[in-house]
């Protein structure tokens, strides 16, 4: 009977310490689930991001052909990112990004309007295919790329003097590695050359991946050449430079995916966005992969 | 004349016999009353250990009192210690009565919808205060509980104690652990995760199976609340576990009480002559009252017991919550509940409709109808031999189809995902996300080179990549599934990818493999991919 006595007083003692135990220390636990929590949500949306996003905006957040970058001081950088303010966005940059995918993107803001697609919907609640909880870890995982730009100093803008769609300007003389670097900055690269050296969307630059084994350098000229050419292009080099400014007057035939509704799915940007210098060194780059 | 006279006797008292010994006195009145029928005198004579006086007012509250009318007023000595019981009964409605009062806390937290409810999840471990403690708890109970009934069903069997006149007692105690076991099992649904809802599809698809198809499939719908599991299925199975399941119990447990007040508690076997039930003919000299002796052993029993399930529950055992449920993708390995895993073991045998609803329904028919069966006049463990041993490969059998249930036994998926699965689990963190994040150095790492791995943990699980790389070139597993993969290689690049956040690929080739890395739908080859977090603390658990 004591030793009952004394081993139930005991337990039910030790037993209101433990619960003591727990009460001090709950507040450090669920601080800590809280930290792991958002962890394990970033890798989610690491994954869903994998599956869902990086066809068109790359694996890195990089940008594709198909829709912009992600990853770029542009939407992560300072207290108001840059494309907060173009988009003359009140909210913060968690909403930003949550509405756009959560909803979409119907009607493209005015600097992406040449993208070949519109941002889909993503949410089940706007009828898209993911739970509120996995466009959060989306969200998340976007924002995960922020923390590389905290220390950004916006360049100073280079004054670029837009070589326009005349192409029968003069250009100044072109460098064929300058062009090299320059068309991958200008994305173009992620349509004509893919990794593997395809091209996956346009038409492909490389000789080995073109069926008929000649490189951009050599078709231009064969295509001016061809009957139903319908551009202004007397030489080559204004081929070429008629094809990147101005990409509708000609669209090679014989690929249904080369155009949507009548217009190239190429970027109609690139007369306002390249200077001359680029232009001539993308033309040489070009000229020289026969 | 008034037409209200108030009267308080208390002051009467007062009057008479002077405030303290008036107060003492309607104190002691007081506690008698609350104990229906003893006095403060009686409680420390109790406290005190002294011998019960005559008459005894300690079988008051057997007469008197609600609580105490569902336990005998006395007990043979024989069976006040372990043995025979071992208290088995006393736990698993111990385990009910934990159950509930965890359950009730969690409930003030929980909505039954699939859109909320693993965010509820989320908020009892993040944000309420003992929400982890007490959810651990819950499910801890869960557990002991399902074993608890499970031996106290093998134990009343052992010691015969299904047989006259305690058939019926038998029958709902079967009732109880059918109970037991679904309300195990409907809690699993709740937390809607992925092992929530794969774990108890897998068991609802087992109905779909009921002959003719259109009752089969009446039912399915019926368990799962539409063509799929959803908001409907999730409401059923919440109403079932804490509404219907629980009242049954609570019904059959007072019957099941109230039939051992009538029966007594039997007697070891040994101790009585055979064929006779001499469990309510205790001589006076072999009295063990419930008061205060059996009330003691059993509080202390449970004080014992609250003590280490909260000690367990704060220190180790943590219940699993894995990823949101999400009826598009299937976690390779699922599987059904541990005390279900006899039922998937029986499947793998053959037929569904035969080992999946036929042979369950046989066994707990058997279950049910033993008592009146098997109605053999002795209880003694020598007279039998042949029950006991039937018991015995029963739980034998019961065992080893539990083991075929499980994964390790005849899973014909492809042996490239077994490999990654073992590393990268999709059911639990695994080895991979709970090793340490620092020493996952950057790079491309072949397994089979793995001790020239920089880092130990690195070593550690390159080394355990390539066993698995190994036994799916050969082993008897692979050999009986025919699937081993000729000269698999296994491949692991970690890449530093945001602040924070590594991204892992496991690529396994065979026989040379393709020439582009990971590019989807390529041949001989297998890649999956997986983010691991500096924050993400999987060895600390949910």
């Amino acid at each position: 009977m004591t030793w009952r006595v004394i081993v139930g007083t005991l337990s039910f003692v030790l037993t209101m310490i433990l619960f003591g135990y727990v009460a001090v220390t709950e507040q450090d636990r669920m601080a800590t689930f809280d930290t792991a929590y958002q962890a394990r949500q970033v890798e989610t949306g690491g994954q869903l991001f994998e599956s869902n996003c990086a066809t068109c905006h790359g694996l890195d957040g990089k940008g594709t052909g198909r829709a912009p970058a992600l990853n770029t001081p542009d939407l992560l950088a300072g207290n108001v990112p840059a494309r907060l303010k173009e988009a003359g966005w009140g909210g913060t940059l968690q909403d930003f990004i949550q509405s756009t995918v959560a909803g979409g993107r119907p009607q493209a803001s005015a600097k992406f309007v040449d993208y070949p697609e519109r941002m889909p919907t993503w949410s089940q609640e706007f009828g898209g295919p993911m739970r509120t909880d996995q466009v959060d870890a989306v969200v998340a995982y976007v924002l995960n790329w922020a923390p590389a730009y905290a220390n950004f100093t916006p360049a100073p803008l280079p004054t670029v003097v837009p070589v326009g769609i005349d192409i029968t300007v003069a250009l100044p003389v072109g460098d064929a590695a300058a062009g090299e670097t320059a068309v991958t900055t200008a994305g173009c690269t992620a349509c004509h050359i893919s990794a593997g050296g395809a091209a996956t969307v346009g038409p492909a630059w490389l000789a080995a991946s073109d069926p008929e084994g000649v490189g951009i350098g050599t078709r231009a000229g064969l295509r001016l050449a061809a009957a139903d050419y319908t551009g202004a292009a007397t030489t080559p080099a204004q081929y070429l430079f008629e094809s990147i400014v101005n990409p509708d007057v000609y669209i090679v035939p014989g690929n249904a995916t080369y155009a949507a509704n009548g217009a190239s799915i190429m970027p109609h940007t690139y007369a306002t966005t390249l200077d001359a210098q680029h232009m001539a060194d993308i033309i040489a780059y070009l000229q020289s992969l026969e | 004349m008034a037409v209200f006279k108030p009267h308080i006797p208390f002051l009467d008292d007062v009057k008479a016999k002077g405030f303290v010994p008036a107060l003492l006195f309607k104190t002691n009145e007081v506690v008698e009353r609350v104990t229906a029928g003893l006095d403060i005198d009686d409680i420390r004579s109790v406290l005190r250990g002294d011998p019960a006086p005559r008459p005894n007012p300690r079988v008051k509250p057997h007469a008197d009192g609600f609580w105490f009318h569902m336990r005998p007023t006395y007990y043979h000595n024989l069976v006040t210690g372990l043995y025979p019981s071992f208290r088995l009964g006393w736990l698993s409605t111990y385990f009910f009565a934990f159950e509930v009062i965890t359950g009730l806390f969690l409930m003030i937290y929980y909505t039954p919808s699939p859109l909320v409810a693993y965010e509820n999840m989320l908020n009892i471990l993040a944000n309420v205060p003992f929400g982890r403690l007490m959810r651990d708890l819950h499910k801890l109970g869960a557990e002991l509980m399902v074993i608890v009934v499970l031996l106290h069903m093998l134990r009343t069997f052992v010691t015969g104690n299904y047989k006259k006149p305690r058939q019926f007692t038998w029958v709902t105690g079967i009732v109880l652990l059918f109970v037991t076991l679904l309300l195990s099992f409907s809690g699993y649904l709740l937390p809607w995760d992925q092992l929530s809802l794969w774990a108890v599809t897998i068991g609802v698809s087992m109905v779909e199976a009921i002959p003719p198809q259109a009752v089969g499939d009446m039912v399915n719908l019926i368990a799962r609340g539409g063509p799929q599991f959803n908001a409907g299925g999730l409401l059923r199975w919440y109403l079932l576990h804490v509404l219907l399941l629980p009242l049954v119990g609570f019904v059959f447990l007072g019957v099941h009480y109230y039939k051992v007040i009538i029966h007594g508690h039997g007697l070891p076997p040994e101790a009585e002559p055979v064929g006779e039930d001499t469990a309510k003919r205790v001589p006076t000299d072999q009295r063990t009252y419930f008061m205060p002796d059996i009330l003691t052993r059993e509080l202390v029993y449970v004080a014992l017991l609250t003590l280490i399930c909260v000690a367990w529950a704060i220190f180790s055992f943590h219940a699993p919550l894995e990823p949101h449920a999400d009826s598009l993708i299937t976690p390779l390995h699922t599987t059904a509940p541990w005390y279900f895993l006899f039922v998937q073991g029986m499947l793998k045998i053959g037929d569904k409709v035969f080992w999946g609803l036929v042979a369950p329904g046989i066994i707990t028919g058997l279950l049910v109808v033993i008592p009146y069966i098997e109605v053999g006049p002795s209880r003694r463990y020598g007279d039998r031999r042949v029950g006991l041993s039937l018991a015995m490969v029963f739980v034998a059998s019961m065992a080893i189809l539990s083991y075929m249930g499980t994964p390790h036994y005849l899973v014909s998926s492809s042996p490239d995902q077994e490999i990654v699965a073992e590393i990268i689990p999709q059911t639990h963190p695994g080895p991979l996300r709970e090793s340490d994040w620092t020493q996952l150095t950057a790079g491309t790492y072949h397994a089979a080179d793995w001790q020239t791995a920089p880092t130990p943990t690195l070593q550690h699980l390159l080394e355990l990549y390539q066993e698995e790389v190994e036994a799916a070139e050969n082993s008897d597993r692979c050999r009986r599934a025919g699937n081993c993969l000729a000269e698999p290689e296994g491949q692991m690049v970690i890449e530093e990818w945001q602040t924070d956040i590594k991204r892992i690929t496991f690529r396994v080739i065979w026989e040379g493999g393709p020439a582009d890395f990971c590019v989807l739908g390529q041949q001989h080859e297998f890649c999956q991919t997986v983010y691991y977090h500096k924050n993400a603390n999987y060895w600390q658990k949910p």
